[in-house]
């Protein structure tokens, strides 16, 4: 009889704790707290990648633009180092400017636009002199020969080393073969791309 | 009893996790040491520079103050000139390998600012005739001109022209040093 009067309360008890707010509010906190940490563990981590995922766009972006960059350099060095070979150039041997077709070239405009760079330029770099534009009426005591120039308001240049000729006659009477050449440089400017 | 033995348990668990996470700090410095030294170990790297080439392809024209009989020399025949150790006619008859080692070299040091605190801090220039049978055995390696200049530190691009000496070639060589 004892032993069946104290199962009795043992089951009451488990009853009591199942509907009696006093043994259910603990546990629903509890519980809440584990909802509320994983909801901020869930956006932490989301956050996380929010970030991660914000910071490879801008290394990926500035990548991009350093390749644009590179690619623009690569075409204006091929455009300038293929220039020198050109007729309108080439004194007829292999990276030899004529001179005297550059002291032309250097009042056309029709050639604007025609050539892939932004600017070009023939510079004298052996024998040393002072940098001193070309004319006609200089030409050839002169170190610079400005063939071509766009507006831009950023400019990066590239240069190939070139022979500079020109048709000239020895102390001795004889003429110059290929002619009297110097060392220069044919330089071109690229626009660079930059991150708006 | 059991508490003393619980703080036990806790301060051996502590222990062995200050021990693994020093063992991992230390794996991550030898990795990284190992990678150090792999990296300042690396043997610098050689390449092929297209302005190299250029260089040695233009100055080849430049028309020097040597004369043979009436005609200037280029670069190219002053070379050959010295091969062959000839003297350059004109007012101060110099040898031609004297006029051809003043001109390379002013030649170089305007068209490469070659210097400690410049990305350029040296170069080697060497002209070398070269003969070889039929069986590509070398029979003459003959240096005609050697320069150089500073301490070469960093990565080496080089360039190489080469032209007919009969019966055999002339290889002009250059190497810069960039850092």
């Amino acid at each position: 009889m004892a032993m069946r009067n104290k199962a009795n309360k043992r089951s009451q008890l488990k009853i009591q704790a199942g509907k009696n707010q006093r043994f259910l509010v603990p546990q629903s906190s509890k519980s809440q707290l584990k909802i509320q940490e994983m909801a901020f563990m869930l956006m932490a981590v989301v956050i996380l990648f929010i970030l991660a995922g914000l910071f490879f766009l801008v290394i990926k972006s500035q990548e991009m633009y350093k390749e644009a960059n590179l690619r623009a350099k690569e075409k204006a060095l091929s455009t300038v180092s293929r220039l020198a070979e050109t007729a309108e150039f080439s004194c007829g041997k292999p990276s030899c400017v004529d001179t005297d077709k550059l002291i032309v070239m250097n009042s056309r405009t029709a050639y604007s636009g025609f050539w892939p760079v932004v600017s070009l330029e023939v510079i004298k770099i052996f024998p040393k002199q002072e940098l001193v534009e070309c004319t006609k009426e200089n030409y050839p005591d002169c170190s610079l020969f400005k063939i071509y120039e766009k507006k831009t308001a950023n400019k990066e240049t590239v240069s190939t080393f070139v022979a500079l000729c020109r048709k000239e006659k020895t102390e001795t009477g004889g003429w110059y073969e290929p002619g009297k050449c110097e060392l220069g440089k044919m330089v071109a400017g690229f626009e660079p791309k930059q991150p708006k | 009893m059991m508490i003393k033995n619980k703080n036990l348990l806790k301060s051996k668990r502590a222990q062995h996790e200050m021990v693994g996470f020093i063992l991992i700090v230390v794996i991550v410095v030898i990795i990284g040491l190992i990678l150090l030294v792999f990296y300042i170990n690396q043997k610098p790297v050689r390449s092929l520079s297209s302005n190299v080439n250029n260089f040695l392809q233009a100055s080849m024209l430049y028309t020097t103050s040597c004369y043979s009989g009436i005609e200037p020399l280029s670069l190219k025949e002053l070379i050959k000139s010295c091969y062959r150790s000839e003297i350059c006619s004109g007012e101060n008859s110099k040898s031609a390998c004297d006029v051809l080692n003043s001109t390379f070299s002013e030649l170089i040091h305007e068209a490469w600012i070659v210097s400690p605190e410049k990305a350029e801090n040296a170069y080697f220039l060497d002209a070398i005739y070269e003969e070889k049978d039929e069986d590509e055995v070398t029979l003459v390696n003959q240096t005609i001109l050697s320069l150089q200049e500073g301490n070469c530190t960093g990565s080496r691009v080089g360039g190489e022209h080469f032209f007919q000496q009969d019966p055999g070639n002339i290889f002009v060589t250059m190497e810069l040093c960039y850092t």
